[in-house]
This record gives C-alpha cells, structure tokens and sequence, in this order.
C-alpha cells in the first residue's frame, strides 16, 4: 500500500463550476429526442440505394461534367432521338455526379442519408415550432415518415426537393402572426367549459382594423423579411434541382388565399383586404417565390414544362403517376391519415387556418390525381394536425408525459446560475453525447474519418439491381438496339457499356407515344411482340424473369434467339444470324438452346 | 421587423392592386407566349404549292424495247368495274398512268377521273354506292383516308396520299369530303399531325414528305418529335431486309426519292446522303448476288437465289411475289443514281423476265396482280425515259390513247 500526499483542497474548490450554459442540461424527453434522430440516421445510413431512376439521373450529371452544358435531348435513349429535353432536375444530377465521382456509391448513399436527415430535422423545427412539444414533434415526424416513406426511401433529386420543401415549411411557419406569447400557436391547456382567450381568438380573427389604427401585431408576419429572401432563394434552388418547385408555390398561394379569406371575412372591404399587412406580405412572398423559380436555365418553360408534365401520355401508364387506389401503394396510408384528422378534429377545439384548409384540400387532390404526391401530402398533413395534437395533448394528458418547450424557459439568472431546472442533468447531456457519437461510428459515413473498408457493391445496392446482367454486358457488348425492362435502363445505361443503346429508360416521358405502347406490346409478349421487335431491329434482350414470365417462356423456345446469360434475376437472349437460326431449325443440332449460357452465381459480386 | 403594413397602407389601394396586376399579367403574358412559340412546333410547317417532281433518268432499251413496252402496258390498263373496283387499283393505276392519262373508252379511266374518285368524296359516292363507308375521314387535324377496311380502301398508310402527291397533285388541289369542300393540304396535314416515326407504315409519308416540304427539311411531330430527312432516313434503314411492305421495296424507293429531292433542293446531310448511298449500293449487291438465272427475284431476295424457274405455292415463291420483288426493283434502280445500279446484265435481265411473264399472264391474272403489275409497267416505261401516258400504246386496241402531260 502507498502513501500519497494530497493538495489542500481550497474552499472554492470544493464545487465543479459548469463552463458550458445550463442550456445545455438535457432532460430524458430531449434524450430519447437525440435517440430518435440517431436510430433515424442509422436507418437511412442503411437503406440501399434502390434501383430506379438514381442511376439515370447520375448518368445526365456524369454527361453535364464531360460535355459542359445542359443536354437538349436525351443522350441516352437512342428512340428518343428530336424529343426536347426541359431537364428540371440538373443541379440535383450534378450533385449526384459529383458524389459519385467523389466517394462512389458510399458517397450516394451518405448524401440521402444527410439530405434526409436534415429534412426531417427541420420539419422537426416546423412541429416543434408549432406545438412546443417534443412528444407531439416526434409523433408528427412519425406521421409524415409513415405517409411518405414510400417515396422517402429512395434515392432521388425528390430528396433535395423535399428538404427545400421543409425549408419553406419553416419560413411559412415562423413568419405566421402570433398573438402575445407565441399563444395562437401555443395556447394554453383551455378547458371545453371555457371559453376561448382573446389572445386566442387575436391571432386570427382580430377584429376590422381601420387604416388610420395601428396594425396590430396579431396581423402582420413576423420577420417578413426574412420570409422573402428565404423564399427567394429556396425557390430559386428548388426550381433547379426538381420539378416539383410548384409544390412550393402551392403553398404559397395557399398562404396567401387564405390570408385573403379571413381578411375577407373580417373586413368585407376590398381596400382594407388590400391594406391588409399579411396579405400584402404573402403576396410579396407568392411574387418572389415565381420571380425565384424563373432563374433556371430554361427560365418560364421551366414552369410551363412542369405544369404540363402531368399531361404526358406515357406517365399515366406509370404507377406513380396514377390515380389513387384506397388499397393500392399509399392507398391506405392516406385514408387513415384522414380518418385520423376527422377525430383529431373532432375533439381539438383549435381553429384551422385557411390557408391549412387550402392547402390540406390541394395536396388531398393531388394525391388522389397521382400517387406521387404522397412525399408532399405527408409534410402538409403534419402540418395542419400538428397544432391540434398539441391542443389535445395539454388538454387530455398530465403535463409530466409532455415535458418539452412548453415548459417556462430558462432566463440569463438560471443560465448562469449552479441549480439545474427540475430533470434536466449534465448527464443526460452526457449520455446523449455517447449516443451521437456511437451512432456516428456505427454509420458508413464514419469510415473515412474512424477508418474501415468502404461496403461492397452488393451490399450499398438494392438486391434488385441487376449487377451481374450489366456486367455480361460490359464483357460482351451488345450491338445494335437492345430491348429492356424501363426499371433496367437506367442502371445499364450507368453500369453497362458506353455503347449500350437501351430501348426505354425511366425517363419514359421523353420517348414518343408509339415507341412506349411498342415497349409493352414486347414486354408483355402480347401480340405483335416479334414484329415490333424486327421495327426496331433489337439484337438484344434483356429480360428480368421476375416480371417478364412470358416473355422469358416464348424467348426460351424461340428458335430466332439465343440466350447468352442467364442468373436468377435475368437473362440476356440475343438474336441468332441466320446461320445459327439453321443450325437449330436442323433437327441434329443440339435442342439446348442455353448451352453455352454464362451463369452468375453472383459470387463475384462480393469481390 | 419591418413594418410592412403601416409602409404600404398609405398606398391607394387601387394603385396597389394596378401594380400586381399587371406584373401578373406580364407574366401571364409571357407564358402564353412561349405556350404559343411551343405549340408551334407541332403545326404544320411552311409547304410546297407543288410537289417537286422526280423525273426519268435513263433510256436503256436493253431493259425492254419500244415495241415490248407498247405492247406489256397496253395491257395495264385499269378496266372500270363500277362498286367491284378495288380502290388500290385505283391508286396504283393513277399513279402509274398519271393524272395525263386520258380514255375514250369508259371501259377505262382516265387519269383524272381516277384523282377525283380519290378526292370527291360525291364521285366515291357514286361509284361504291350510299352503304358505303366514306373514303375519306374529316379529323381535326385535317382529312385522313379510310385503310385496310375492304376494297373501296386504300391500301397502306399514306399511299393514296403519296400517289396524289407524285403525280403533282397541287396543295390547293380540291378536295371533297361528306362534310366539307377543302383541299388537298388538308390531306397532307391530316398525315403529318397523326406521323410518329416509329408507325407501322412509314413509307409513303416520307416519301411525300420530301415532295411536298423542301426546303424546309425540319418539323414537330405530334409526339413532340422533332422530325428531319436525315432521322426518316434512319428509321428507313433501321430494319433488316426484306422487312416491310412489298418485301422492303418501298422503303428503298423513299430513299431513292429522297436522293433525287436532295440533288434538287438539299434536304440530307452529307452524311446521311453517303449513308444511303453505301446502303443502296449493298442492296444492289445483295440482289445482284441473288437474282435468278431468269432474271427475277422473290420475297428472299436478301438471303437467297430462288430455287427454280418455275414459280411455286410457298408464300414469298409464287408468281405473283416474283413480280412484285421483280418490278419493284428494277422501279427503284430506274429512279437510282447510276452509283447504285447493278451490271447492265442484272437490269436486262430483270425486264426481259418481266416482259415475258406480263406476255404469258391472262387478263385476269393480269388483274389479280394489278398493283404488283403496276410497278413493273411503270419501272419498264422510266427505264425507257418516259411515263406510262408518254407511251402510244398498242394500236391494236384503239379504244385507249394517251396524252402528252401539260407543260409544268
């Protein structure tokens, strides 16, 4: 046993004095926050890059950086040859080009995770903002995840666009008129028996403000300014990276009507709806939004284009792009979310803005018209229930389940004082700190900083990309037109040979009507399937088993092609000359047309 | 925070209101038109008054002399059987006759009263009676032609259109339909607005195309396409041979056409014009390494010499196939630059085999194989340096004279 000898412990000493505000105490509810989001990043860190139009959309970026300009036709689907290209989406292909040639597929996958991740951290400051509670915040996450994952689980420039989208959410929603104390948005728990507070009520029917009286501030937007440059230039952004900037100038509108509505409804008095502070605020906003979306290369045709879009024959024959169908893909999801919002309304005695009604009713039909729309649907839906969730959880639930920002904030005499505010510890702070960090290392975005192998191919990308086919293409190259399933295309077109001319890519809308009904007369085998083939003097096919039984059955027996690879996914047939078509019309040939098919155990892959 | 109401409040309200409105117009406005500048696109571009015309360039008589050519398309003539014409012969036999053939005969018609059984929907009514469906279709785009729904149709997509148009049918030309008085423009328009470069049937569209738009080579399609010589071209030579209608000929002969305008009026890139010429010119040796002994060919002309003097049942191997892969190619070759042409051994050949066949048919045989006939008749006439109407026919058979054209 040793002996040490101590410093005198001084009496200043005797207590840790904390550096940081106490600010930063978290309490449990901020924790299980912190885990909420890290358990979020981990998923999408995980989710692989599906197979859809991602690789077309890098392939447009990979062809902008070698050519230097904007294409103006498709320089990937050789059928689509004169059909003009509004490519709406370039910046979000530029991006993807970029990372790829940066960090290869890790790079893609690393990007959709922090795209996505900080689009639902700011819709997180939209529910948070308005409900001033973390339970309700993450139950109104919960819900916009739940509508739209479907659509937010892939890859594509619509992440870019939905984080532009939460951006405008944000800017909407902290620019809305509050009434003292932020009360219109965070009323105090108001008993049914009560009656509703003037602040309340303030907020958003004040009563007729004469022009020569005050505007009172439960009229006017908070930070207008900040609402117009910030929508200036999210727009401006969003017009270049996705097509579906409009969505944001719905919202706009929708601000703006509904703004007009109540003033309406409050004055009855065209010059007053016109002087009217809010109404004049989210005209300027409406205006600079459309100003914004105009500084794109193509500049109002962009507009145009994508206003017309919806109207292209060949995308009606795409899911996405259909109808709604209750027990189709987002069918159900958007029936409860509706039958979710008839009961929180039922007992919410919360008023609901106009312009949420607009916009609720805008994006319920667009859904309807187009199942595509769910990612936007979903923001607005939280949206619009948010404030009544909030409403119904002060009125029914004990305040010790809701803990979050509605408590009293600290002021500057807490903060710097020693005494923590009840719950709140340095060691959940703590705790959330190794929570972060763990989930850090544990996502592939870590490995160039902590160190690590980067994932293989196999296991960065969805199962359903036909890796081994584009690489029997890449060692044999086809010649001449190649038919392929469109969900194939765009993956060939970024993983198979530069000569590779695929019949249709997910880019649908660019290829003429006929060549599309011609694509599923063949991919369906009906009848003519032969002929059309010879219209187009395919000496390829390649055909995914799965969903083309078939064609892959008459392909089979078909004495005119041979199959040159085949694996569990697809196979490659391509066309015989008419020496070979001989040789198997002569009965001593051998019967076995695949036999001497490459098969791909897929083995390789994991290399 | 700026006070943005208590600022503009001041403000007339109708001064406020004038300001937004008509920065709203304005950009109303300008979208409306760059709507108008792109739905341009899709309208029909600037048009010939007259087609151009794609004239005889040789006079080989080894091919067949003066009296064999009298005497084989004396034998072409269309007779006139009232509801039982079928309404392909009729363009067909214009075509080969022209609009300048005339009969005194009514056992004939006349190259005119064959336009206007084409073209006046009242005349059509006359000869196929009431119950029959109307040739020609008001669309809004234009007036299409009823095909490929019984005899009183025409036969492919945009023939009827092509035969108007080759024999120098002018865009005023009129036209009658059951509903209205309009012209042949409205035909050709029709046929644009309903193009799309993949169809079916493409053949004679380009080829009127490039009778009837020179010098302008490039216009939308409806699909939104953007369309030029060079692209027909391509998808011309797209498929493999022998595919398309009358074992590929057609598509060959719009090539052909095409070369012809473009030594007229440039309608092809220089590339697409050795493009066409390096494709003929492997076509001609493909029929060339394939041409029977006889001097015909059929519907394998492509792959494979035919088997036997004598025609057999296979489909591709009777006589009338024979006739149609035979005259058909000696039709283009006769519109060819010289480039292209096979040995003067292939060509002679070819019209000596077709002299003797069309001698040893009977009438009707000659009838059952009139639109295949038709182009024989017609490729022997050019190889001759001349029409068909340009040709005095076998006095034997007085009933029928020809007419020199008008002047043009």
């Amino acid at each position: 046993m040793t002996t040490t000898t101590e410093a005198p412990v001084q009496a200043d000493d005797a207590v840790l004095t904390p550096k940081l505000s106490a600010r930063w105490a978290l309490a449990p509810v901020h924790l299980a926050f912190v885990g909420f989001w890290c358990l979020f990043f981990l998923l999408l860190s995980y989710i692989p890059l599906r197979n859809t139009d991602l690789w077309g959309h890098a392939a447009y970026g990979q062809w902008m950086l070698e050519h230097k300009t904007l294409p103006d036709e498709d320089p990937f689907q050789p059928l689509a040859v004169g059909m003009k290209v509004v490519d709406s989406a370039w910046l979000s292909q530029l991006v993807f080009a970029v990372a790829e040639n940066v960090g290869g597929y890790e790079a893609l996958s690393a990007l959709f995770a922090v795209t996505t991740l900080a689009t639902f951290l700011v819709l997180s400051r939209v529910f948070i903002l308005q409900s001033r509670l973390l339970p309700i915040t993450i139950v109104s996450l919960l819900i916009t995840i739940a509508l739209g994952w479907s659509r937010i689980a892939t890859i594509r420039p619509e992440n870019f666009a939905a984080l532009c989208f939460a951006v405008l959410l944000w800017l909407v929603v902290r620019s809305e008129p509050q009434g003292k104390g932020g009360q219109a948005h965070f009323a105090p728990k108001t008993p049914q028996s009560e009656p509703v507070p003037d602040s309340l009520r303030q907020a958003h029917f004040a009563p007729k403000t004469p022009q020569s009286e005050p505007v009172p501030d439960s009229l006017r937007l908070r930070s207008a300014w900040t609402l117009w440059l910030g929508v200036g230039l999210v727009m401006a952004v969003w017009a270049n990276l996705h097509g579906s900037f409009v969505c944001g100038l719905a919202v706009l509108v929708c601000c703006l009507l509904g703004r007009v509505a109540e003033a309406a409804w409050q004055t009855r008095n065209w010059a007053t709806i016109v002087a009217d502070p809010g109404v004049r605020s989210w005209l300027y906003a409406f205006e600079i939004g459309i100003l914004a979306t105009l500084l794109n290369p193509y500049g109002i045709d962009l507009l145009l284009y994508t206003l017309l879009f919806s109207g292209n024959a060949n995308v009606k024959d795409v899911l996405e792009w259909q109808p709604l169908v209750i027990l189709g893909t987002g069918g159900r999801e958007f029936a409860l979310s509706w039958v979710m919002l008839a009961v929180v309304l039922r007992y919410s005695r919360r008023r609901i803005p106009v312009s949420h009604v607009l916009m609720l009713g805008l994006f319920s039909l667009a859904v309807v018209s187009g199942v595509r729309m769910l990612t936007w649907y979903a923001a607005i839906f939280a949206l619009v229930i948010t404030p009544h969730l909030a409403y119904l959880a002060r009125r029914y639930l004990p305040d010790s389940w809701l803990g979050g920002e509605d408590q009293p904030r600290l002021d500057k005499s807490q903060y710097e004082g020693l005494a923590l505010p009840q719950g709140r510890r340095w060691s959940y702070s703590m705790v959330a700190l190794l929570v972060v960090w763990i989930c850090f290392a544990m996502a592939p975005i870590s490995r160039p900083v902590l160190g690590g192998d980067p994932r293989s191919a196999t296991e960065v990308l969805d199962a359903a990309t036909p890796l081994a086919i584009s690489e029997h293409l890449l060692a044999d190259p086809p010649s001449g037109q190649v038919f392929n399933p469109q969900w194939w295309g765009d993956w060939l077109v970024w993983d198979g040979p530069d000569t590779m001319k695929p019949f249709v890519t997910t880019n649908i809308h660019l290829v003429p009507r006929q060549v599309w009904e011609d694509y599923h007369i063949i991919l369906g085998a009906r009848s003519g399937w032969q002929r059309a083939l010879e219209r187009y003097n395919v000496e390829t096919i390649v055909v995914d088993k799965q969903r083309q039984t078939v064609l892959t059955a008459l392909l089979r027996r078909s004495s005119s092609w041979r199959i040159t690879f085949e694996d569990e996914q697809g196979m490659i047939v391509r066309k015989r000359t008419d020496a070979q078509t001989s040789d198997t019309e002569n009965p001593d040939a051998p019967s076995d047309s695949t036999e001497q098919v490459q098969t791909s155990p897929r083995s390789h892959l994991n290399a | 925070m700026p006070d943005v109401g208590e600022s503009q409040s001041s403000h007339p309200a109708a001064y406020f209101v004038a300001i937004h409105l008509t920065l709203f117009s304005a950009l109303a406005a300008l979208g409306a038109f760059r709507m108008q500048h792109l739905s341009t696109d899709a309208r029909l571009p600037p048009l010939r008054d007259t087609p151009l015309e794609v004239l005889p360039l040789y006079d080989y008589d080894v091919v067949v002399s003066d009296e064999q050519l009298e005497r084989v398309i004396t034998r072409l003539r269309l007779p006139f059987e009232g509801a039982q014409t079928k309404l392909n012969h009729v363009d067909h036999a214009m075509r080969f006759w022209t609009v300048a053939a005339s009969s005194r005969d009514e056992k004939y018609m006349s190259g005119e009263q064959m336009r206007s059984l084409l073209t006046d929907s009242r005349r059509f009514r006359e000869v196929y009676g009431e119950d029959e469906p109307p040739l020609l279709i008001d669309n809004t785009g234009g007036v299409g032609v009823r095909v490929q729904e019984g005899n009183a149709t025409s036969s492919h997509v945009d023939h009827t259109l092509a035969c108007l148009a080759e024999v120098g049918t002018p865009l005023e030309f009129p036209v009658i339909t059951p509903r209205r008085r309009t012209t042949f423009r409205a035909m050709l328009a029709e046929s644009m607005r309903s193009f799309s470069l993949n169809q079916v049937e493409y053949e004679w569209s380009g080829m009127t195309y490039a009778l009837l738009l020179p010098p302008q080579t490039t216009w939308r399609t409806q699909e939104g396409q953007e369309m030029n010589f060079d692209r027909l071209a391509d998808r011309i030579m797209r498929e493999a041979l022998p595919n398309g209608v009358c074992f590929a000929n057609h598509r060959i002969y719009t090539l052909v056409v095409f070369l012809r305008v473009d030594e007229q009026i440039p309608i092809l890139s220089e590339t697409k014009r050795l493009e066409i010429l390096d494709f003929l010119e492997r076509t001609t040796t493909l029929l060339e390494m394939h041409q029977h002994p006889d001097g015909f060919w059929n519907a394998d002309w492509p792959k494979q010499t035919p088997e036997s003097s004598a025609p057999t049942k296979a489909t591709g191997d009777r006589l009338a196939d024979r006739i149609l892969a035979t005259g058909h190619a000696l039709e283009w070759w006769a519109m060819a630059p010289p480039g292209v042409h096979p040995g003067r051994p292939t060509l002679a050949a070819a019209g000596q085999w077709l002299v003797k066949t069309i001698d040893s048919m009977t009438d009707e045989e000659i009838r059952q194989s009139y639109t295949y006939l038709s182009h024989a008749g017609r490729a022997l006439c050019i190889w001759r340096g001349r029409w068909p109407a340009e040709v005095v026919l076998n006095t034997a058979l007085p009933d029928t004279e020809a007419t020199l054209p008008p002047e043009s």
